[in-house]
């Protein structure tokens, strides 16, 4: 940019390479991204399925869905349980995978960058944990749903019946709160080894000296990792906490795979499910219901996806503050 | 004396310390090792056990002799009255979606080379939107478009075939944010008035020039595009309408054989799984070192 | 500059939107034309159903091939293609399978965006589930007087398939190749072992009523020392429930549940003693089960007897050499009558082999000669009483899957005559059956026990209340023109 600005007559004439150049993107972007998005806000106002398939039937989807109609058993108040039901699993899931997968990163990555404690096989380590990220997710649920299986022919099972610890098989897969900690495992499994390297290349950033000086001061490990690695750390925390929300918003493979027979869980149907499900498994599809979850769970990644920037920014406004001030 | 005797004691009090937290660091550390390895070790234990031995013996640490038998039945057109020729298919497996990651991971890589490039060299009007623009759609999440893109696709007849599963990929922001990051950090724009001193034309400075600068950048993204296509299962199955056997991709294969309820033979069941994860988790160990470095270059998260 | 940027969007978008707007009334995905309550204000290809005269429907003959639409999981279509090739000198490259769905279930909603789309079909298959919603839709499937087949031509069917195959307005649309009437399919070793049972008489003395049922199992689960229920799956004791139902599940518009509700405590019995294994219908550990010996066998219905691969029976014996089950079941009446499914065939609108089709449809249900040569080669109970009889007479009928090579026909024989499906079946059934299952699968639960059996963990289970609400809540959430009350 100020490299531009030194010379301007002679980067005009190239102006137009610059539109050029960048057109691709942008109208790839308009017709596969933008266009799609319009598209879908139009059909969150259209109806569904065989009845109302195709028609302009105003609010009614989002009146359905997220307050329901009038009558036990009207299709308004079922659709509306549904989805209350799939938002309610997407965040118990999200959350539940990522209060695990956070803790375990943040000891993994303090540890593994810790310069005092040296760990043998450290790069070994590495390559090992992140190796269940590199893994197609619709395999990991096949994995999964075979060491889980609900018959006694599932691994796991098998094993804690060979050892006595069950006479039955357990039902893992249609338990409703054994198989949405075992989707939070699973999630976790996969992403800890990623978070951690993400941490790591945060708390690579801070100088080692700081460690040094802080040691000398006999500061404990647990006060430095509060006081110091913690605000050093906050950017690339923040940045691993908005990508986990918005991924954990579109937690699809796992949860939808996961089932034995042909029918999905309604305990791990999440959003995503939702949307995928109202286009997928009805015909004539249920577009109105799918765009309707959609633009609700946008809406949604917007605002949270601002209060953790705002969050971000609100406090290292004091700092610019200061530095301002100094500069005087 | 008395002073140093006390220090030295502290001292080795001290190292003791640190090498017994080594020990249980090291230990919990080898922990989660086995759990990571354990679910892939079990499947592919089981890929080489006779159906009949994992229902009678259940979970066994050592291999069988069945693999081979295993693959056959896969690929008998008898067993089961063809089912699992009909539901899963190696071949079409790799071959979908090694076409559909390789041309997405080149589509992406490049054309996002070319904006990052188009709005660092040159200067005009609107330059300074589209940046902002980029930056901004950069977390919007693929799914919540996908109600309006299918209904889209299935109006205009593209449903049924690759071309919404690679096109796309011109489109990535996140990849144009990286090597836009890239490129202010390791780009001189002088060598490109260099090149047209040189006589070099626009286009083939970008070829000629920038791309071998930015062969790092490219190399990391083009290793996560690749990984985050060929796993893509929403996208796949949602677009290939008919679900054909010859269109499917490996996760879609994966999933269609757990589906299948003609398809219960355990053996063969964990030898289809094994094969789908084999390519990705050979490729990963032979570029582990790059790709773990790669993460904290600024994979984003998919 | 933001402006100009953002009214350029909008500009763009708007025009595309408006471009889809126009579109999006013609399309066929989404619009959602049900003849069956059309009222005459609808184009007039979708009017036609109204009289039920013939050959409203004119169909071409100059395709190429014969295309066969059906699920995946369908072996009888296999089989049939390659009975009618051999037998009628047709090449098997003028026939073509397109499978579309990976089960009966699936193929509901998958064959019909097939059929919307550019894919070519001519003969459709549908199963008894779902039938109802393509024979009533004339854009789907038209007439088999258009390919000229007639109830006349008919080679002595059960009715009910006949009746069945008719839609509303009175137009003959499916023809079925089978009778789908079921048996209790058994472990013959193991019940002799646990119940002294010699043969399939003495098992059916076993099991002739439901009291008689459950004291064998308790019999059977004693003398096991807990290893063997006597049934499998609930979904498997749910078809012979439903067969003596007396109402369908949705009657005017409104869902009934009738006797269904009673369902719950019975399932709930039979799974709290162990007369039933707990295992799940069409997953992977329903033939391991068998095999293994954790049920001493299942309800299965004709089609799940054939001989071939995949079939029920095959599912249950395993690999022979292997599995201790293969060679060993038995088949018996089991306590009560009842049927089960069954597939017909049905002309696709978009038929350009009217010729090929015609021949096809006819060698399966209308000709003795090839009906009796699809019974005798597949195992699989053709739709033609007469041949069956003389099958059954004759004695030469051998299962190779079967103890002694038992003959399945014979246990069939009575039930078959017996079979009312009428008023019994709606074109909701496939997803509501799939449903209430899942309500009385999460209603029956699994908490784990200890080695005594004792409930070691108090999960948090459904009541039946919970449950029938659920259930009503799914169906109406899936067809907002079903009342539920």
């Amino acid at each position: 940019m100020q490299n531009v600005q030194k010379k301007p007559a002679k980067m005009v004439s190239y102006a137009k390479y610059g539109y050029i150049f960048i057109a691709p993107f942008f109208l790839a972007y308009a017709f596969f991204m933008l266009y799609p998005l319009i598209n879908t806000f139009l059909l969150s106002f259209q109806g569904n399925g065989e009845a109302t398939g195709g028609q302009w039937v105003g609010i009614q989807n989002y009146q359905w869905l997220l307050f329901g109609s009038e009558g036990e058993f009207s299709p308004g108040a079922a659709i509306h349980e549904s989805f209350m039901n799939d938002l309610f699993n997407t965040i118990i899931l999200w959350v539940g995978n990522f209060v695990i997968q956070l803790v375990l990163s943040l000891l993994l990555a303090v540890w593994f960058s810790d310069v005092r404690v040296k760990i043998k096989g450290t790069g070994f380590f590495k390559v090992v944990m992140y190796l269940p990220n590199i893994i197609t997710a619709a395999s990991v649920a096949g994995i999964f749903l075979m060491l889980f299986g609900n018959s006694k022919y599932g691994a796991i099972n098998s094993m804690l019946i060979n050892w006595g610890i069950f006479s039955e098989p357990f039902k893992f897969i249609d338990d409703v709160w054994v198989s949405r900690i075992l989707v939070m495992f699973i999630q976790s499994w996969m992403w800890f080894g990623n978070t951690t390297l993400l941490l790591m290349s945060g708390i690579f950033g801070i100088d080692p000296a700081i460690f040094e000086a802080a040691s000398i001061d006999g500061s404990s490990g647990m006060h430095t990792f509060f006081r110091i690695t913690m605000p050093i750390l906050k950017p690339i925390f923040i940045y691993v906490v908005i990508t986990s929300l918005i991924g954990g918003l579109q937690m699809f493979d796992i949860p939808y795979l996961l089932h034995e027979g042909s029918t999905l869980k309604p305990q791990l149907e999440t959003a995503a499910v939702f949307i995928y499900k109202h286009f997928q498994m009805y015909y004539p599809q249920n577009f109105g219901y799918s765009a309707t979850a959609s633009i609700i769970l946008f809406v949604i990644t917007a605002i949270l996806g601002i209060i953790i920037y705002r969050f971000n920014t609100d406090s290292t406004a004091p700092k610019k503050v200061k530095a301002a001030k100094s500069s005087k | 004396m008395a002073n140093e005797n006390a220090r030295s004691m502290r001292e080795r009090e001290y190292e003791r310390k640190i090498k017994a937290q080594a020990i249980i660091r090291f230990i919990v550390c080898v922990i989660i090792t086995i759990i990571c390895l354990f679910p892939l070790f079990i499947i592919f234990i089981n890929a080489t056990r006779s159906s009949n031995d994992i229902i009678l013996q259940g979970v066994s640490f050592l291999p069988g002799d069945y693999l081979l038998n295993n693959i056959g039945t896969l690929s008998d057109p008898e067993a089961a009255f063809g089912s699992y020729v009909m539901t899963y298919n190696v071949w079409y497996g790799y071959m979908n979606s090694l076409i559909i990651a390789v041309s997405s991971t080149v589509l992406s890589v490049f054309f996002s080379g070319l904006t990052a490039y188009g709005l660092t060299v040159y200067d005009f009007k609107l330059k300074k939107i589209a940046t902002t623009f980029i930056l901004a759609v950069m977390m919007v999440p693929t799914q919540v478009v996908s109600t309006g893109f299918l209904e889209f696709m299935i109006r205009i007849k593209l449903y049924d075939n690759y071309i919404p599963l690679i096109l796309p990929a011109i489109a990535a922001p996140s990849v144009v944010f990286f090597i836009l990051q890239y490129m202010k950090a390791s780009f001189p724009v002088e060598i490109v008035e260099a090149a047209r001193i040189d006589g070099c034309g626009e286009f083939m400075t970008f070829i000629r020039i920038a791309i071998p600068m930015l062969k790092p950048a490219f190399a990391v993204q083009a290793i996560f595009a690749f990984v985050a296509s060929w796993n893509n299962y929403y996208n796949p199955s949602m677009l290939l309408l008919s679900n054909k056997l010859e269109q499917r991709t490996m996760p879609m294969m994966v999933a269609s054989i757990l589906g299948n309820d003609k398809c219960v033979d355990y053996g063969v069941r964990y030898v289809a799984v094994a094969l789908s994860i084999l390519p990705i988790i050979i490729i990963y160990l032979c570029l582990s070192k790059f790709i773990v470095k790669g993460v904290a270059l600024g994979a984003v998260k998919g | 500059m933001k402006k100009k940027l953002l009214t350029l969007f909008l500009a763009a978008a708007m025009l595309l939107s408006v471009a889809g707007c126009n579109e999006n009334t013609n399309n066929p995905s989404t619009s959602g034309d049900n003849s069956g309550d059309n009222s005459g204000d609808n184009s007039s290809s979708s009017g036609d159903s109204q009289t039920p005269s013939d050959n409203t429907v004119e169909l071409k003959d100059d395709g190429d091939k014969l295309t066969i639409v059906t699920w995946e999981s369908n072996a009888d279509v296999t089989n049939m293609v390659k009975i009618f090739c051999k037998n009628t000198g047709t090449d098997e490259s003028k026939v073509e399978i397109v499978r579309q769905g990976k089960d009966g279930g699936a193929g509901s909603t998958q064959i019909q965006k097939y059929l919307d789309g550019d894919g070519d079909a001519d003969i459709i298959t549908l199963e008894a589930d779902w039938i109802l919603k393509y024979i009533n839709d004339d854009k789907l499937t038209a007439p088999l007087s258009a390919i000229g087949i007639e109830k006349s031509n008919f080679a002595s069917p059960y009715q009910y398939t006949v009746d069945i195959g008719t839609n509303e307005a009175g137009v003959l649309k499916g023809a079925s190749f089978q009778a789908a009437p079921g048996g209790f399919l058994y472990r013959a070793d193991l019940a002799e072992q646990y119940l002294g049972v010699k043969n399939p008489e003495e098992m059916q003395a076993k099991v002739k009523d439901w009291d008689t049922f459950k004291a064998t199992a308790k019999e059977l689960y004693e003398a096991s020392e807990g290893k063997c229920s006597l049934a499998c799956t609930e979904g498997g004791l749910w078809q012979v429930f439903a067969a003596n139902r007396s109402k369908a599940w949705v009657v005017d518009g409104k869902l009934v549940m009738d006797t269904a509700e009673d369902f719950y405590d019975i399932a709930k019995e039979f799974n709290d003693n162990h007369y039933l294994a707990g295992i799940s219908q069409w997953s992977d550990s329903w033939g391991a089960a068998i095999q293994d010996g954790t049920a001493l066998g299942d309800f299965a219905p004709t089609w799940g007897l054939t001989t071939g691969e995949g079939s029920i029976l095959s599912m249950f014996s395993g690999k022979e050499g292997e599995s201790a089950s293969y060679g060993n079941m038995a088949l018996c009446q089991g306590p009560s009558a009842y049927f089960w499914g069954g597939t017909w065939l049905a002309v696709s609108n978009k038929c350009d082999n009217k010729t090929l089709a015609k021949q096809f449809i006819e060698y399966f249900t209308c000709s003795d000669e090839g009906m009796e040569a699809y019974a005798t080669e597949t195992g699989d109970f053709c739709n033609n009483s007469k041949v069956m009889q003389k099958i059954v007479d004759a004695g030469t009928n051998k299962n190779a899957k079967l103890k002694d090579g038992q003959d399945q026909f014979q246990i069939f024989m009575d039930q078959a005559a017996g079979i009312n499906m009428t008023g019994l079946i709606t074109k909701y059934d496939a997803t509501i059956k799939t449903s209430f299952n899942d309500s009385v699968n999460a209603y029956l639960g699994n908490p784990p026990k200890d080695d005594d059996g004792n409930v070691t963990m108090e999960l948090e289970g459904s009541t039946k209340e919970d449950a029938i609400k659920a259930f009503k809540k799914a169906v109406a959430a899936a067809f907002p023109d079903i009342t539920v009350e």
